[in-house]
């Protein structure tokens, strides 16, 4: 690298970037030593006490300038050193909190990070009850630590990809090598060096690279989380993760229809209590989806199904509510909609506000006008109640639009309307494959030895096997090594 | 693609929301009432109003009642849409009122309307009445149910299974006895107690003593010339014997000047046996419980029990006795003797040649066999040993 290009090209960088700092420091005759720095991204503390504060002592002692070269590279206290070979090494070092330091043609860099992520905190998106509440952050290196603390394994591999023309993300991919099978994780490296674009900003944004074959479904066919503990019990189970600079989540590969059902919790209580809160699960997905579909199905169409007493109820109800029954029940929903994002996104000390505005529209308000019927509120709040028992986001998502698609499938053409949409969510939901694999394993093909944790979840000590259908290596978690 | 896509939506537009009915718009039919009059069809029914629910209780008429007329039946339902803006909602129909007017001469076209309109569900009761019109029965109101339709049916059902004399004869087995040979229908009588005319009075469900009210009142069948026979209380016991209708009735029996004691029937199971000679055989075996003994004598005594028992038998079968007796004096087989011999003793009777009910029951003798297996309560004089 020619050194005076170099010195123009930053010094003209500087221009629009006013935060790098360049410092020519005199270290003998003629002599200089160029120490250039984003402050941004860089510590202050540690440029000042570990890179200035060598040169400052050495300019004391000017005739010890022989080998310089070696005591810039030596003696700087910096335990990661890189090598600068390239104008582009040279960019990517200095945005990432690196010092470079320029002496006699050599370029050198020392990492000065400064701490711009936050502590590890609760995780946000999904609250626990009982078990670890550290979480992921947005720091990479504190990400893969909250990993290796908990599994000390030799085995536990990570692989580093640089994704992104121009963000040049940093990307792990970690996986327990005695235990995942070689093709998997192959194939996710395979597939995320090829990625080809200018920038990612988060590790969400290989949702659609990893699970490219399933275009056509509405189901997630990937995890996410940002618990450690749950981070850990997949790479046990022979899966491989993803992780990426400046992102808080990992991914998880492969991923099944029934992991949206499983929370690490659920291995931190009494295995009867676990199964049956899968199975709330179970039916809570069923229920938000097809709750208000059915509702319309039936009072529009299939009257002769409810029950004289409860059909006077609703008629009475409904006596005074000016729009059809499927209109009110989009208003609806498409008020709890609105409300639903508007909390999700709303700053905590507004949501109090958001909330009595809400309970008041959906609860009293717009009863009490005649907009709509009780039970609509009753039918859209259980439905609603229902799909946010998941914490999962895209689960959710996944239920909203299956929902909405009955409740237009039902309006049409009533029960049988209702039927034909639910076969499409089945047929949908079993033509899903995850890395070839269907994604209703082990429910369907039914896996008769692969119940111990499925929708029952049996003793810990009782589940000796890992799942067979992620990975068929080393499947005895007893003999692991 | 696009014009798949548009046949898609086409098939929507077109197809969707054919049979699309709103809960408000539906009159929904609680009970019918079926009559004739010279040669038109009576059809009057009742439907249920929607009421916005008063704190205060009922401040309007729960019900309302409309009537049409027709040559056919058809015709008299349709001319109901001349008086009312509903769409009429009929799978929810509790009871159907078959004047005697009707069943004498004109229960084909009834039967056939009933069971072919798809609307209904088949599962309503079919009830008469002598002493009342149809139209008064279903305007009379309940104090115990809002829907007085729900209320009859209720007690229909609970009399038949809780008091014994009496019988819930719903569509489906009305249908069968219908189309079945040597086998009358009993009905239900329903009448309007006390004045007919303040049964429909909703101030009169204020007062705690009502004015008026509905009840079942025994049993009903016709002969085939539409002749009524009324059965009474210890008939319409032997009858339900005989059909197996009772599950739970308690009887009295006489021990003495103004003693009893009382048997709930806890099982009971009675059949043909055969025919020998001119005899039928008929066994039937009750198995019951002792729930009030106001006789002389411990009950703990192997004899006394055994002569309550005998004297349980002896009443259980002069019930099938009046029963059989009533059925063979009035010529109507409403019991089904008939049809059992139809079908297990085709040879005894030609059915398809003479009349059964005038030549085959009347010479017809029986032999009554019962069985019966007693259990004992205790009670508060202590007769427990």
């Amino acid at each position: 690298m020619n050194i005076s290009e170099l010195i123009k090209y930053l010094e003209n960088l500087q221009k629009d970037m006013p935060d790098i700092i360049i410092r020519k420091i005199k270290v003998g005759l003629f002599k200089y030593v160029y120490v250039i720095v984003d402050q941004t991204v860089s510590s202050s503390d540690r440029v000042n006490d570990f890179v200035l504060k060598f040169f400052s002592n050495k300019s004391i002692f000017g005739s010890s300038f022989k080998n310089f070269k070696n005591a810039i590279i030596s003696n700087i206290p910096a335990i990661n050193y890189k090598n600068v070979r390239s104008k582009d090494e040279l960019v990517e070092f200095l945005f990432s909190g690196f010092t470079i330091v320029i002496y006699d043609g050599e370029v050198s860099a020392y990492e000065t990070r400064g701490e711009l992520d936050r502590g590890i905190n609760e995780p946000s998106s999904e609250p626990v009850v009982r078990g670890p509440k550290d979480s992921f952050t947005e720091n990479y290196e504190k990400n893969i630590g909250l990993i290796r603390k908990r599994l000390k394994s030799e085995y536990l591999v990570l692989k580093e990809v640089t994704v992104g023309k121009e963000s040049k993300s940093k990307v792990g991919i970690m996986y327990m090598s005695n235990i995942c099978e070689d093709e998997l994780k192959n194939e996710v490296i395979k597939t995320l060096e090829n990625i080809n674009i200018d920038g990612v900003t988060d590790v969400n944004n290989f949702k659609s690279y990893i699970d490219n074959n399933n275009r056509f479904t509405f189901f997630p066919t990937c995890l996410y989380t940002e618990k450690p503990d749950d981070v850990c019990r997949y790479l046990l189970e022979g899966r491989v993760i993803v992780t990426m600079d400046n992102s808080p989540s990992i991914l998880i590969a492969p991923t099944f229809f029934i992991d949206f059902f499983h929370n690490s919790e659920d291995y931190y209580h009494k295995p009867f209590f676990s199964s049956f809160m899968r199975i709330v699960r179970f039916v809570s997905f069923f229920i938000a989806i097809v709750t208000p579909a059915l509702f319309i199905a039936i009072v529009t169409y299939d009257q002769e199904i409810i029950p004289v007493s409860l059909l006077i109820n609703f008629a009475e109800q409904r006596n005074n509510v000016p729009f059809p029954v499927i209109i009110e029940a989009f208003l609806l929903m498409f008020t709890f909609e609105l409300l639903y994002e508007g909390d999700a996104r709303t700053p905590v000390n507004r949501g109090t506000s958001l909330s009595i505005l809400g309970a008041l529209i959906l609860g009293d308000a717009a009863v009490q006008a005649g907009l709509i019927s009780p039970i609509m509120v009753i039918v859209v709040s259980v439905s609603a109640i229902s799909s946010l028992i998941f914490t999962y986001y895209d689960i959710q998502g996944s239920i909203r639009f299956w929902r909405y698609l009955l409740m237009i499938s039902s309006a049409l053409f009533g029960i049988v309307g209702f039927v034909v949409g639910f076969l499409i969510l089945i047929i949908n939901l079993c033509s899903v494959k995850t890395f070839g694999k269907p994604y209703t394993l082990p429910m369907l093909p039914f896996l008769k030895n692969e119940q111990a944790d499925a929708v029952i979840r049996r003793e810990i000590k009782h589940i000796k096997k890992r799942p067979t259908y992620i990975t068929k290596k080393n499947v005895i978690r007893e003999d692991s090594k | 693609m696009k014009k798949l896509l548009l046949c898609f939506v086409i098939l929507f537009m077109c197809s969707g929301c054919y049979n699309y009915t709103e809960l408000n718009e539906l009159g929904i039919v609680s009970a019918l009432s079926i009559s004739k009059k010279d040669k038109d069809y009576l059809v009057d029914m009742q439907i249920i109003n929607i009421l916005e629910s008063g704190e205060n209780g009922l401040t309007e008429s729960p019900i309302t009642v409309i009537s049409g007329s027709g040559p056919t039946l058809m015709d008299a339902i349709r001319s109901m849409n001349l008086k009312s803006s509903k769409i009429f909602f009929s799978p929810d129909v509790e009871y159907v009122i078959l004047d005697k007017s009707v069943i004498k001469d004109d229960l084909d076209d009834v039967v056939d309307f009933l069971a072919r309109d798809t609307k209904l569900s088949l599962n309503f009761l079919v009830v008469t009445s002598l002493e009342n019109s149809g139209k008064d029965i279903l305007s009379s109101l309940s104090q115990f149910n809002i829907s007085s339709a729900n209320n009859l049916a209720s007690i229909v059902s609970l009399s038949e299974e809780r008091y014994g004399a009496s019988y819930s004869l719903n569509f489906l087995e009305y249908l069968r006895v219908y189309l079945e040979k040597g086998v009358n229908h009993v009905y239900p009588n329903v009448v309007i107690k006390n004045d007919s005319k303040k049964s429909d009075n909703i101030d009169d469900l204020k007062e705690s003593d009502a004015d008026s009210y509905i009840e079942i009142d025994n049993l009903v069948t016709f002969n085939n010339k539409g002749e009524a026979t009324i059965l009474d209380k210890s008939e319409a016991f032997g009858y339900n014997f005989l059909k197996n209708h009772i599950k739970n009735a308690t009887i009295s029996v006489s021990c003495g000047k103004d003693k009893y004691f009382a048997i709930e029937t806890l099982k009971s199971n009675f059949a043909f046996d055969g025919i020998k000679g001119n005899k039928l055989k008929i066994r039937g075996e009750i198995t019951g419980e002792i729930v009030y003994y106001g006789c002389d004598g411990d009950v703990d005594d192997k004899s006394v029990l055994e002569e309550i028992t005998d004297s349980f038998k002896s009443e259980v079968k002069s019930y099938v006795n009046d029963t059989v007796s009533l059925a063979k004096d009035t010529r109507n087989d409403f019991i089904g003797i008939g049809n059992y011999i139809y079908k297990n003793e085709h040879d005894y009777f030609d059915f398809d040649k003479e009349d059964w009910d005038s030549l085959g029951l009347v010479n017809l003798d029986y032999d009554i066999s019962i069985k019966a297996h007693l259990s004992k309560q205790g009670n508060l004089k202590g007769d427990i040993k």
